[in-house]
């Protein structure tokens, strides 16, 4: 047993006068005597390489979380202070130890402040703070609650809002955009950008960016390609029903007439109404004209 | 109650942590800013009083009319609402809504023209040189 202890031991430590004393092992530095006991048990135990094993028992137990080990506290000073050589493994050292929760003890309250609604809101925002590590908090931050009541689809009653609700799966969905674009994607996925110039200058013309061969004037004007020009020129007919043969109001609705038949931006239909509006304005306008002698 | 009150306040910091991790990003709307709004409010006007605008004006200027009828017919004009007069629309540009410095067939103002012009975005805008 001490042989393998001693086996066990990682480095000698000499005093100033020279001799040897006893030292703690980096073992039972680490994890305790017990535990040190412990692994020399298992490693007599288990066939195979002796040192290997224990060397693999002392780094997984010292590992996981332990506390630390009492002897060291109780330990006398000259023990403590025996440093071995070789550098201890602090992360080890420290991973072995484990954070001691101090219980805070919580003020006095007063009996009538602390069923009180704010007293109640105190205390449990306290209980967050204290007890609950950060991360934990900001992991719940950001997962789904639990639900209270679980909802289950075929307990209840069904609402009957939906009469046949086999015949919604045929039913067109209401995404009238969606459906645009997803044939705009299914046009570009077949098209490709144009090879050449020609095939460049083949889709402009498409588009209506260039002429189109033979020259047509009226490109584009497709609103008013059945009229006739004689509609737009010829407006005396419709000065017939309603204006007076003679007088200022004759004359200034003939040079309204000219003036529209060499307008080439306006509809006929445009021009209809521009004369039957200055219709209507002279027929509210006749108690005055009657007076002036006009009409 | 304890509990419920628990619960509430569960929500509360939760909310919170997700609204500082909006990412604000560039509002971009049709509009650049208020004055854009209201001037396209006018021209909506300007186009709605247009064809009355007309043929009051028509009526106004001419002298074949006898002039008791072109001075109701100045009055009338004068009624319509003020926002149909096409001079109360400004020619702002179309991205920054600047009211003055505008290069007029592209609607827009001379330093986001010269920009796009720089960056041959412009069509048969080319730096002149001769």
């Amino acid at each position: 047993m001490k042989a393998e202890k001693e086996n066990l031991k990682l480095s000698t430590a000499k005093n100033k006068k020279g001799s040897f004393k006893k030292v703690v092992t980096a073992a039972e530095y680490q994890l305790g005597k017990e535990m040190a006991d412990a692994i020399v048990g298992v490693a007599k135990e288990l066939e195979g390489d002796k040192e290997q094993i224990k060397a693999d028992l002392v780094d997984k137990v010292a590992s996981m979380k332990a506390p630390v080990a009492e002897h060291i506290l109780e330990a006398p000073v000259k023990e403590r202070d025996a440093v071995p050589k070789e550098p201890v493994n602090f992360s080890d050292l420290i991973g072995g130890m484990a954070v001691e929760k101090i219980a805070k003890a919580r003020p006095q309250v007063k009996a009538d402040t602390q069923y009180s609604r704010a007293g109640r809101v105190r205390g449990s925002l306290k209980d967050k703070v204290d007890n609950e590590p950060i991360l934990a908090s900001r992991r719940r931050r950001f997962a789904p609650d639990e639900p209270s009541v679980r909802a289950g689809l075929e307990e209840s009653v069904p609402l009957g809002i939906f009469s046949d609700p086999a015949s919604l799966r045929k039913a067109k969905p209401l995404l009238p955009i969606w459906e645009q674009m997803h044939q705009r994607d299914l046009q570009l996925a077949v098209m490709h950008p144009p090879s050449n110039i020609y095939e460049e200058m083949i889709s402009w013309t498409n588009q209506g960016k260039l002429w189109k061969f033979p020259i047509d004037n009226e490109q584009g004007w497709e609103k008013e390609q059945n009229v006739p020009f004689s509609e737009h020129i010829f407006l005396d007919k419709h000065l017939q029903d309603w204006c007076p043969k003679k007088g200022p109001v004759r004359h200034f609705m003939e040079l309204v007439c000219i003036g529209l038949s060499k307008n080439p931006h306006f509809t006929v239909e445009e021009k209809k109404e521009h004369i039957l509006g200055y219709k209507n304005y002279f027929a509210g306008k006749s108690k005055l004209l009657k007076e002036l002698g006009a009409v | 109650m304890n509990n419920m009150l628990k619960n509430t306040l569960k929500l509360i910091p939760s909310t919170l942590g997700i609204c500082s991790n909006i990412m604000f990003q560039q509002l971009r709307t049709r509009w650049v800013d208020c004055r854009m709004i209201r001037d396209f409010k006018r021209r909506k006007c300007v186009v709605e009083y247009a064809d009355e605008r007309l043929r009051l004006r028509t009526i106004l200027k001419n002298k074949v009319l006898p002039v008791a009828i072109r001075e109701d017919a100045r009055a009338m004009i004068m009624e319509l609402p003020r926002n149909s007069h096409p001079y109360r629309t400004t020619y702002r540009c179309a991205l920054t809504s600047r009211p003055r410095g505008n290069v007029k067939p592209f609607r827009m103002s001379r330093i986001v023209w010269r920009d796009l012009a720089d960056h041959n975005r412009l069509s048969g805008v080319q730096r002149a040189m001769w």
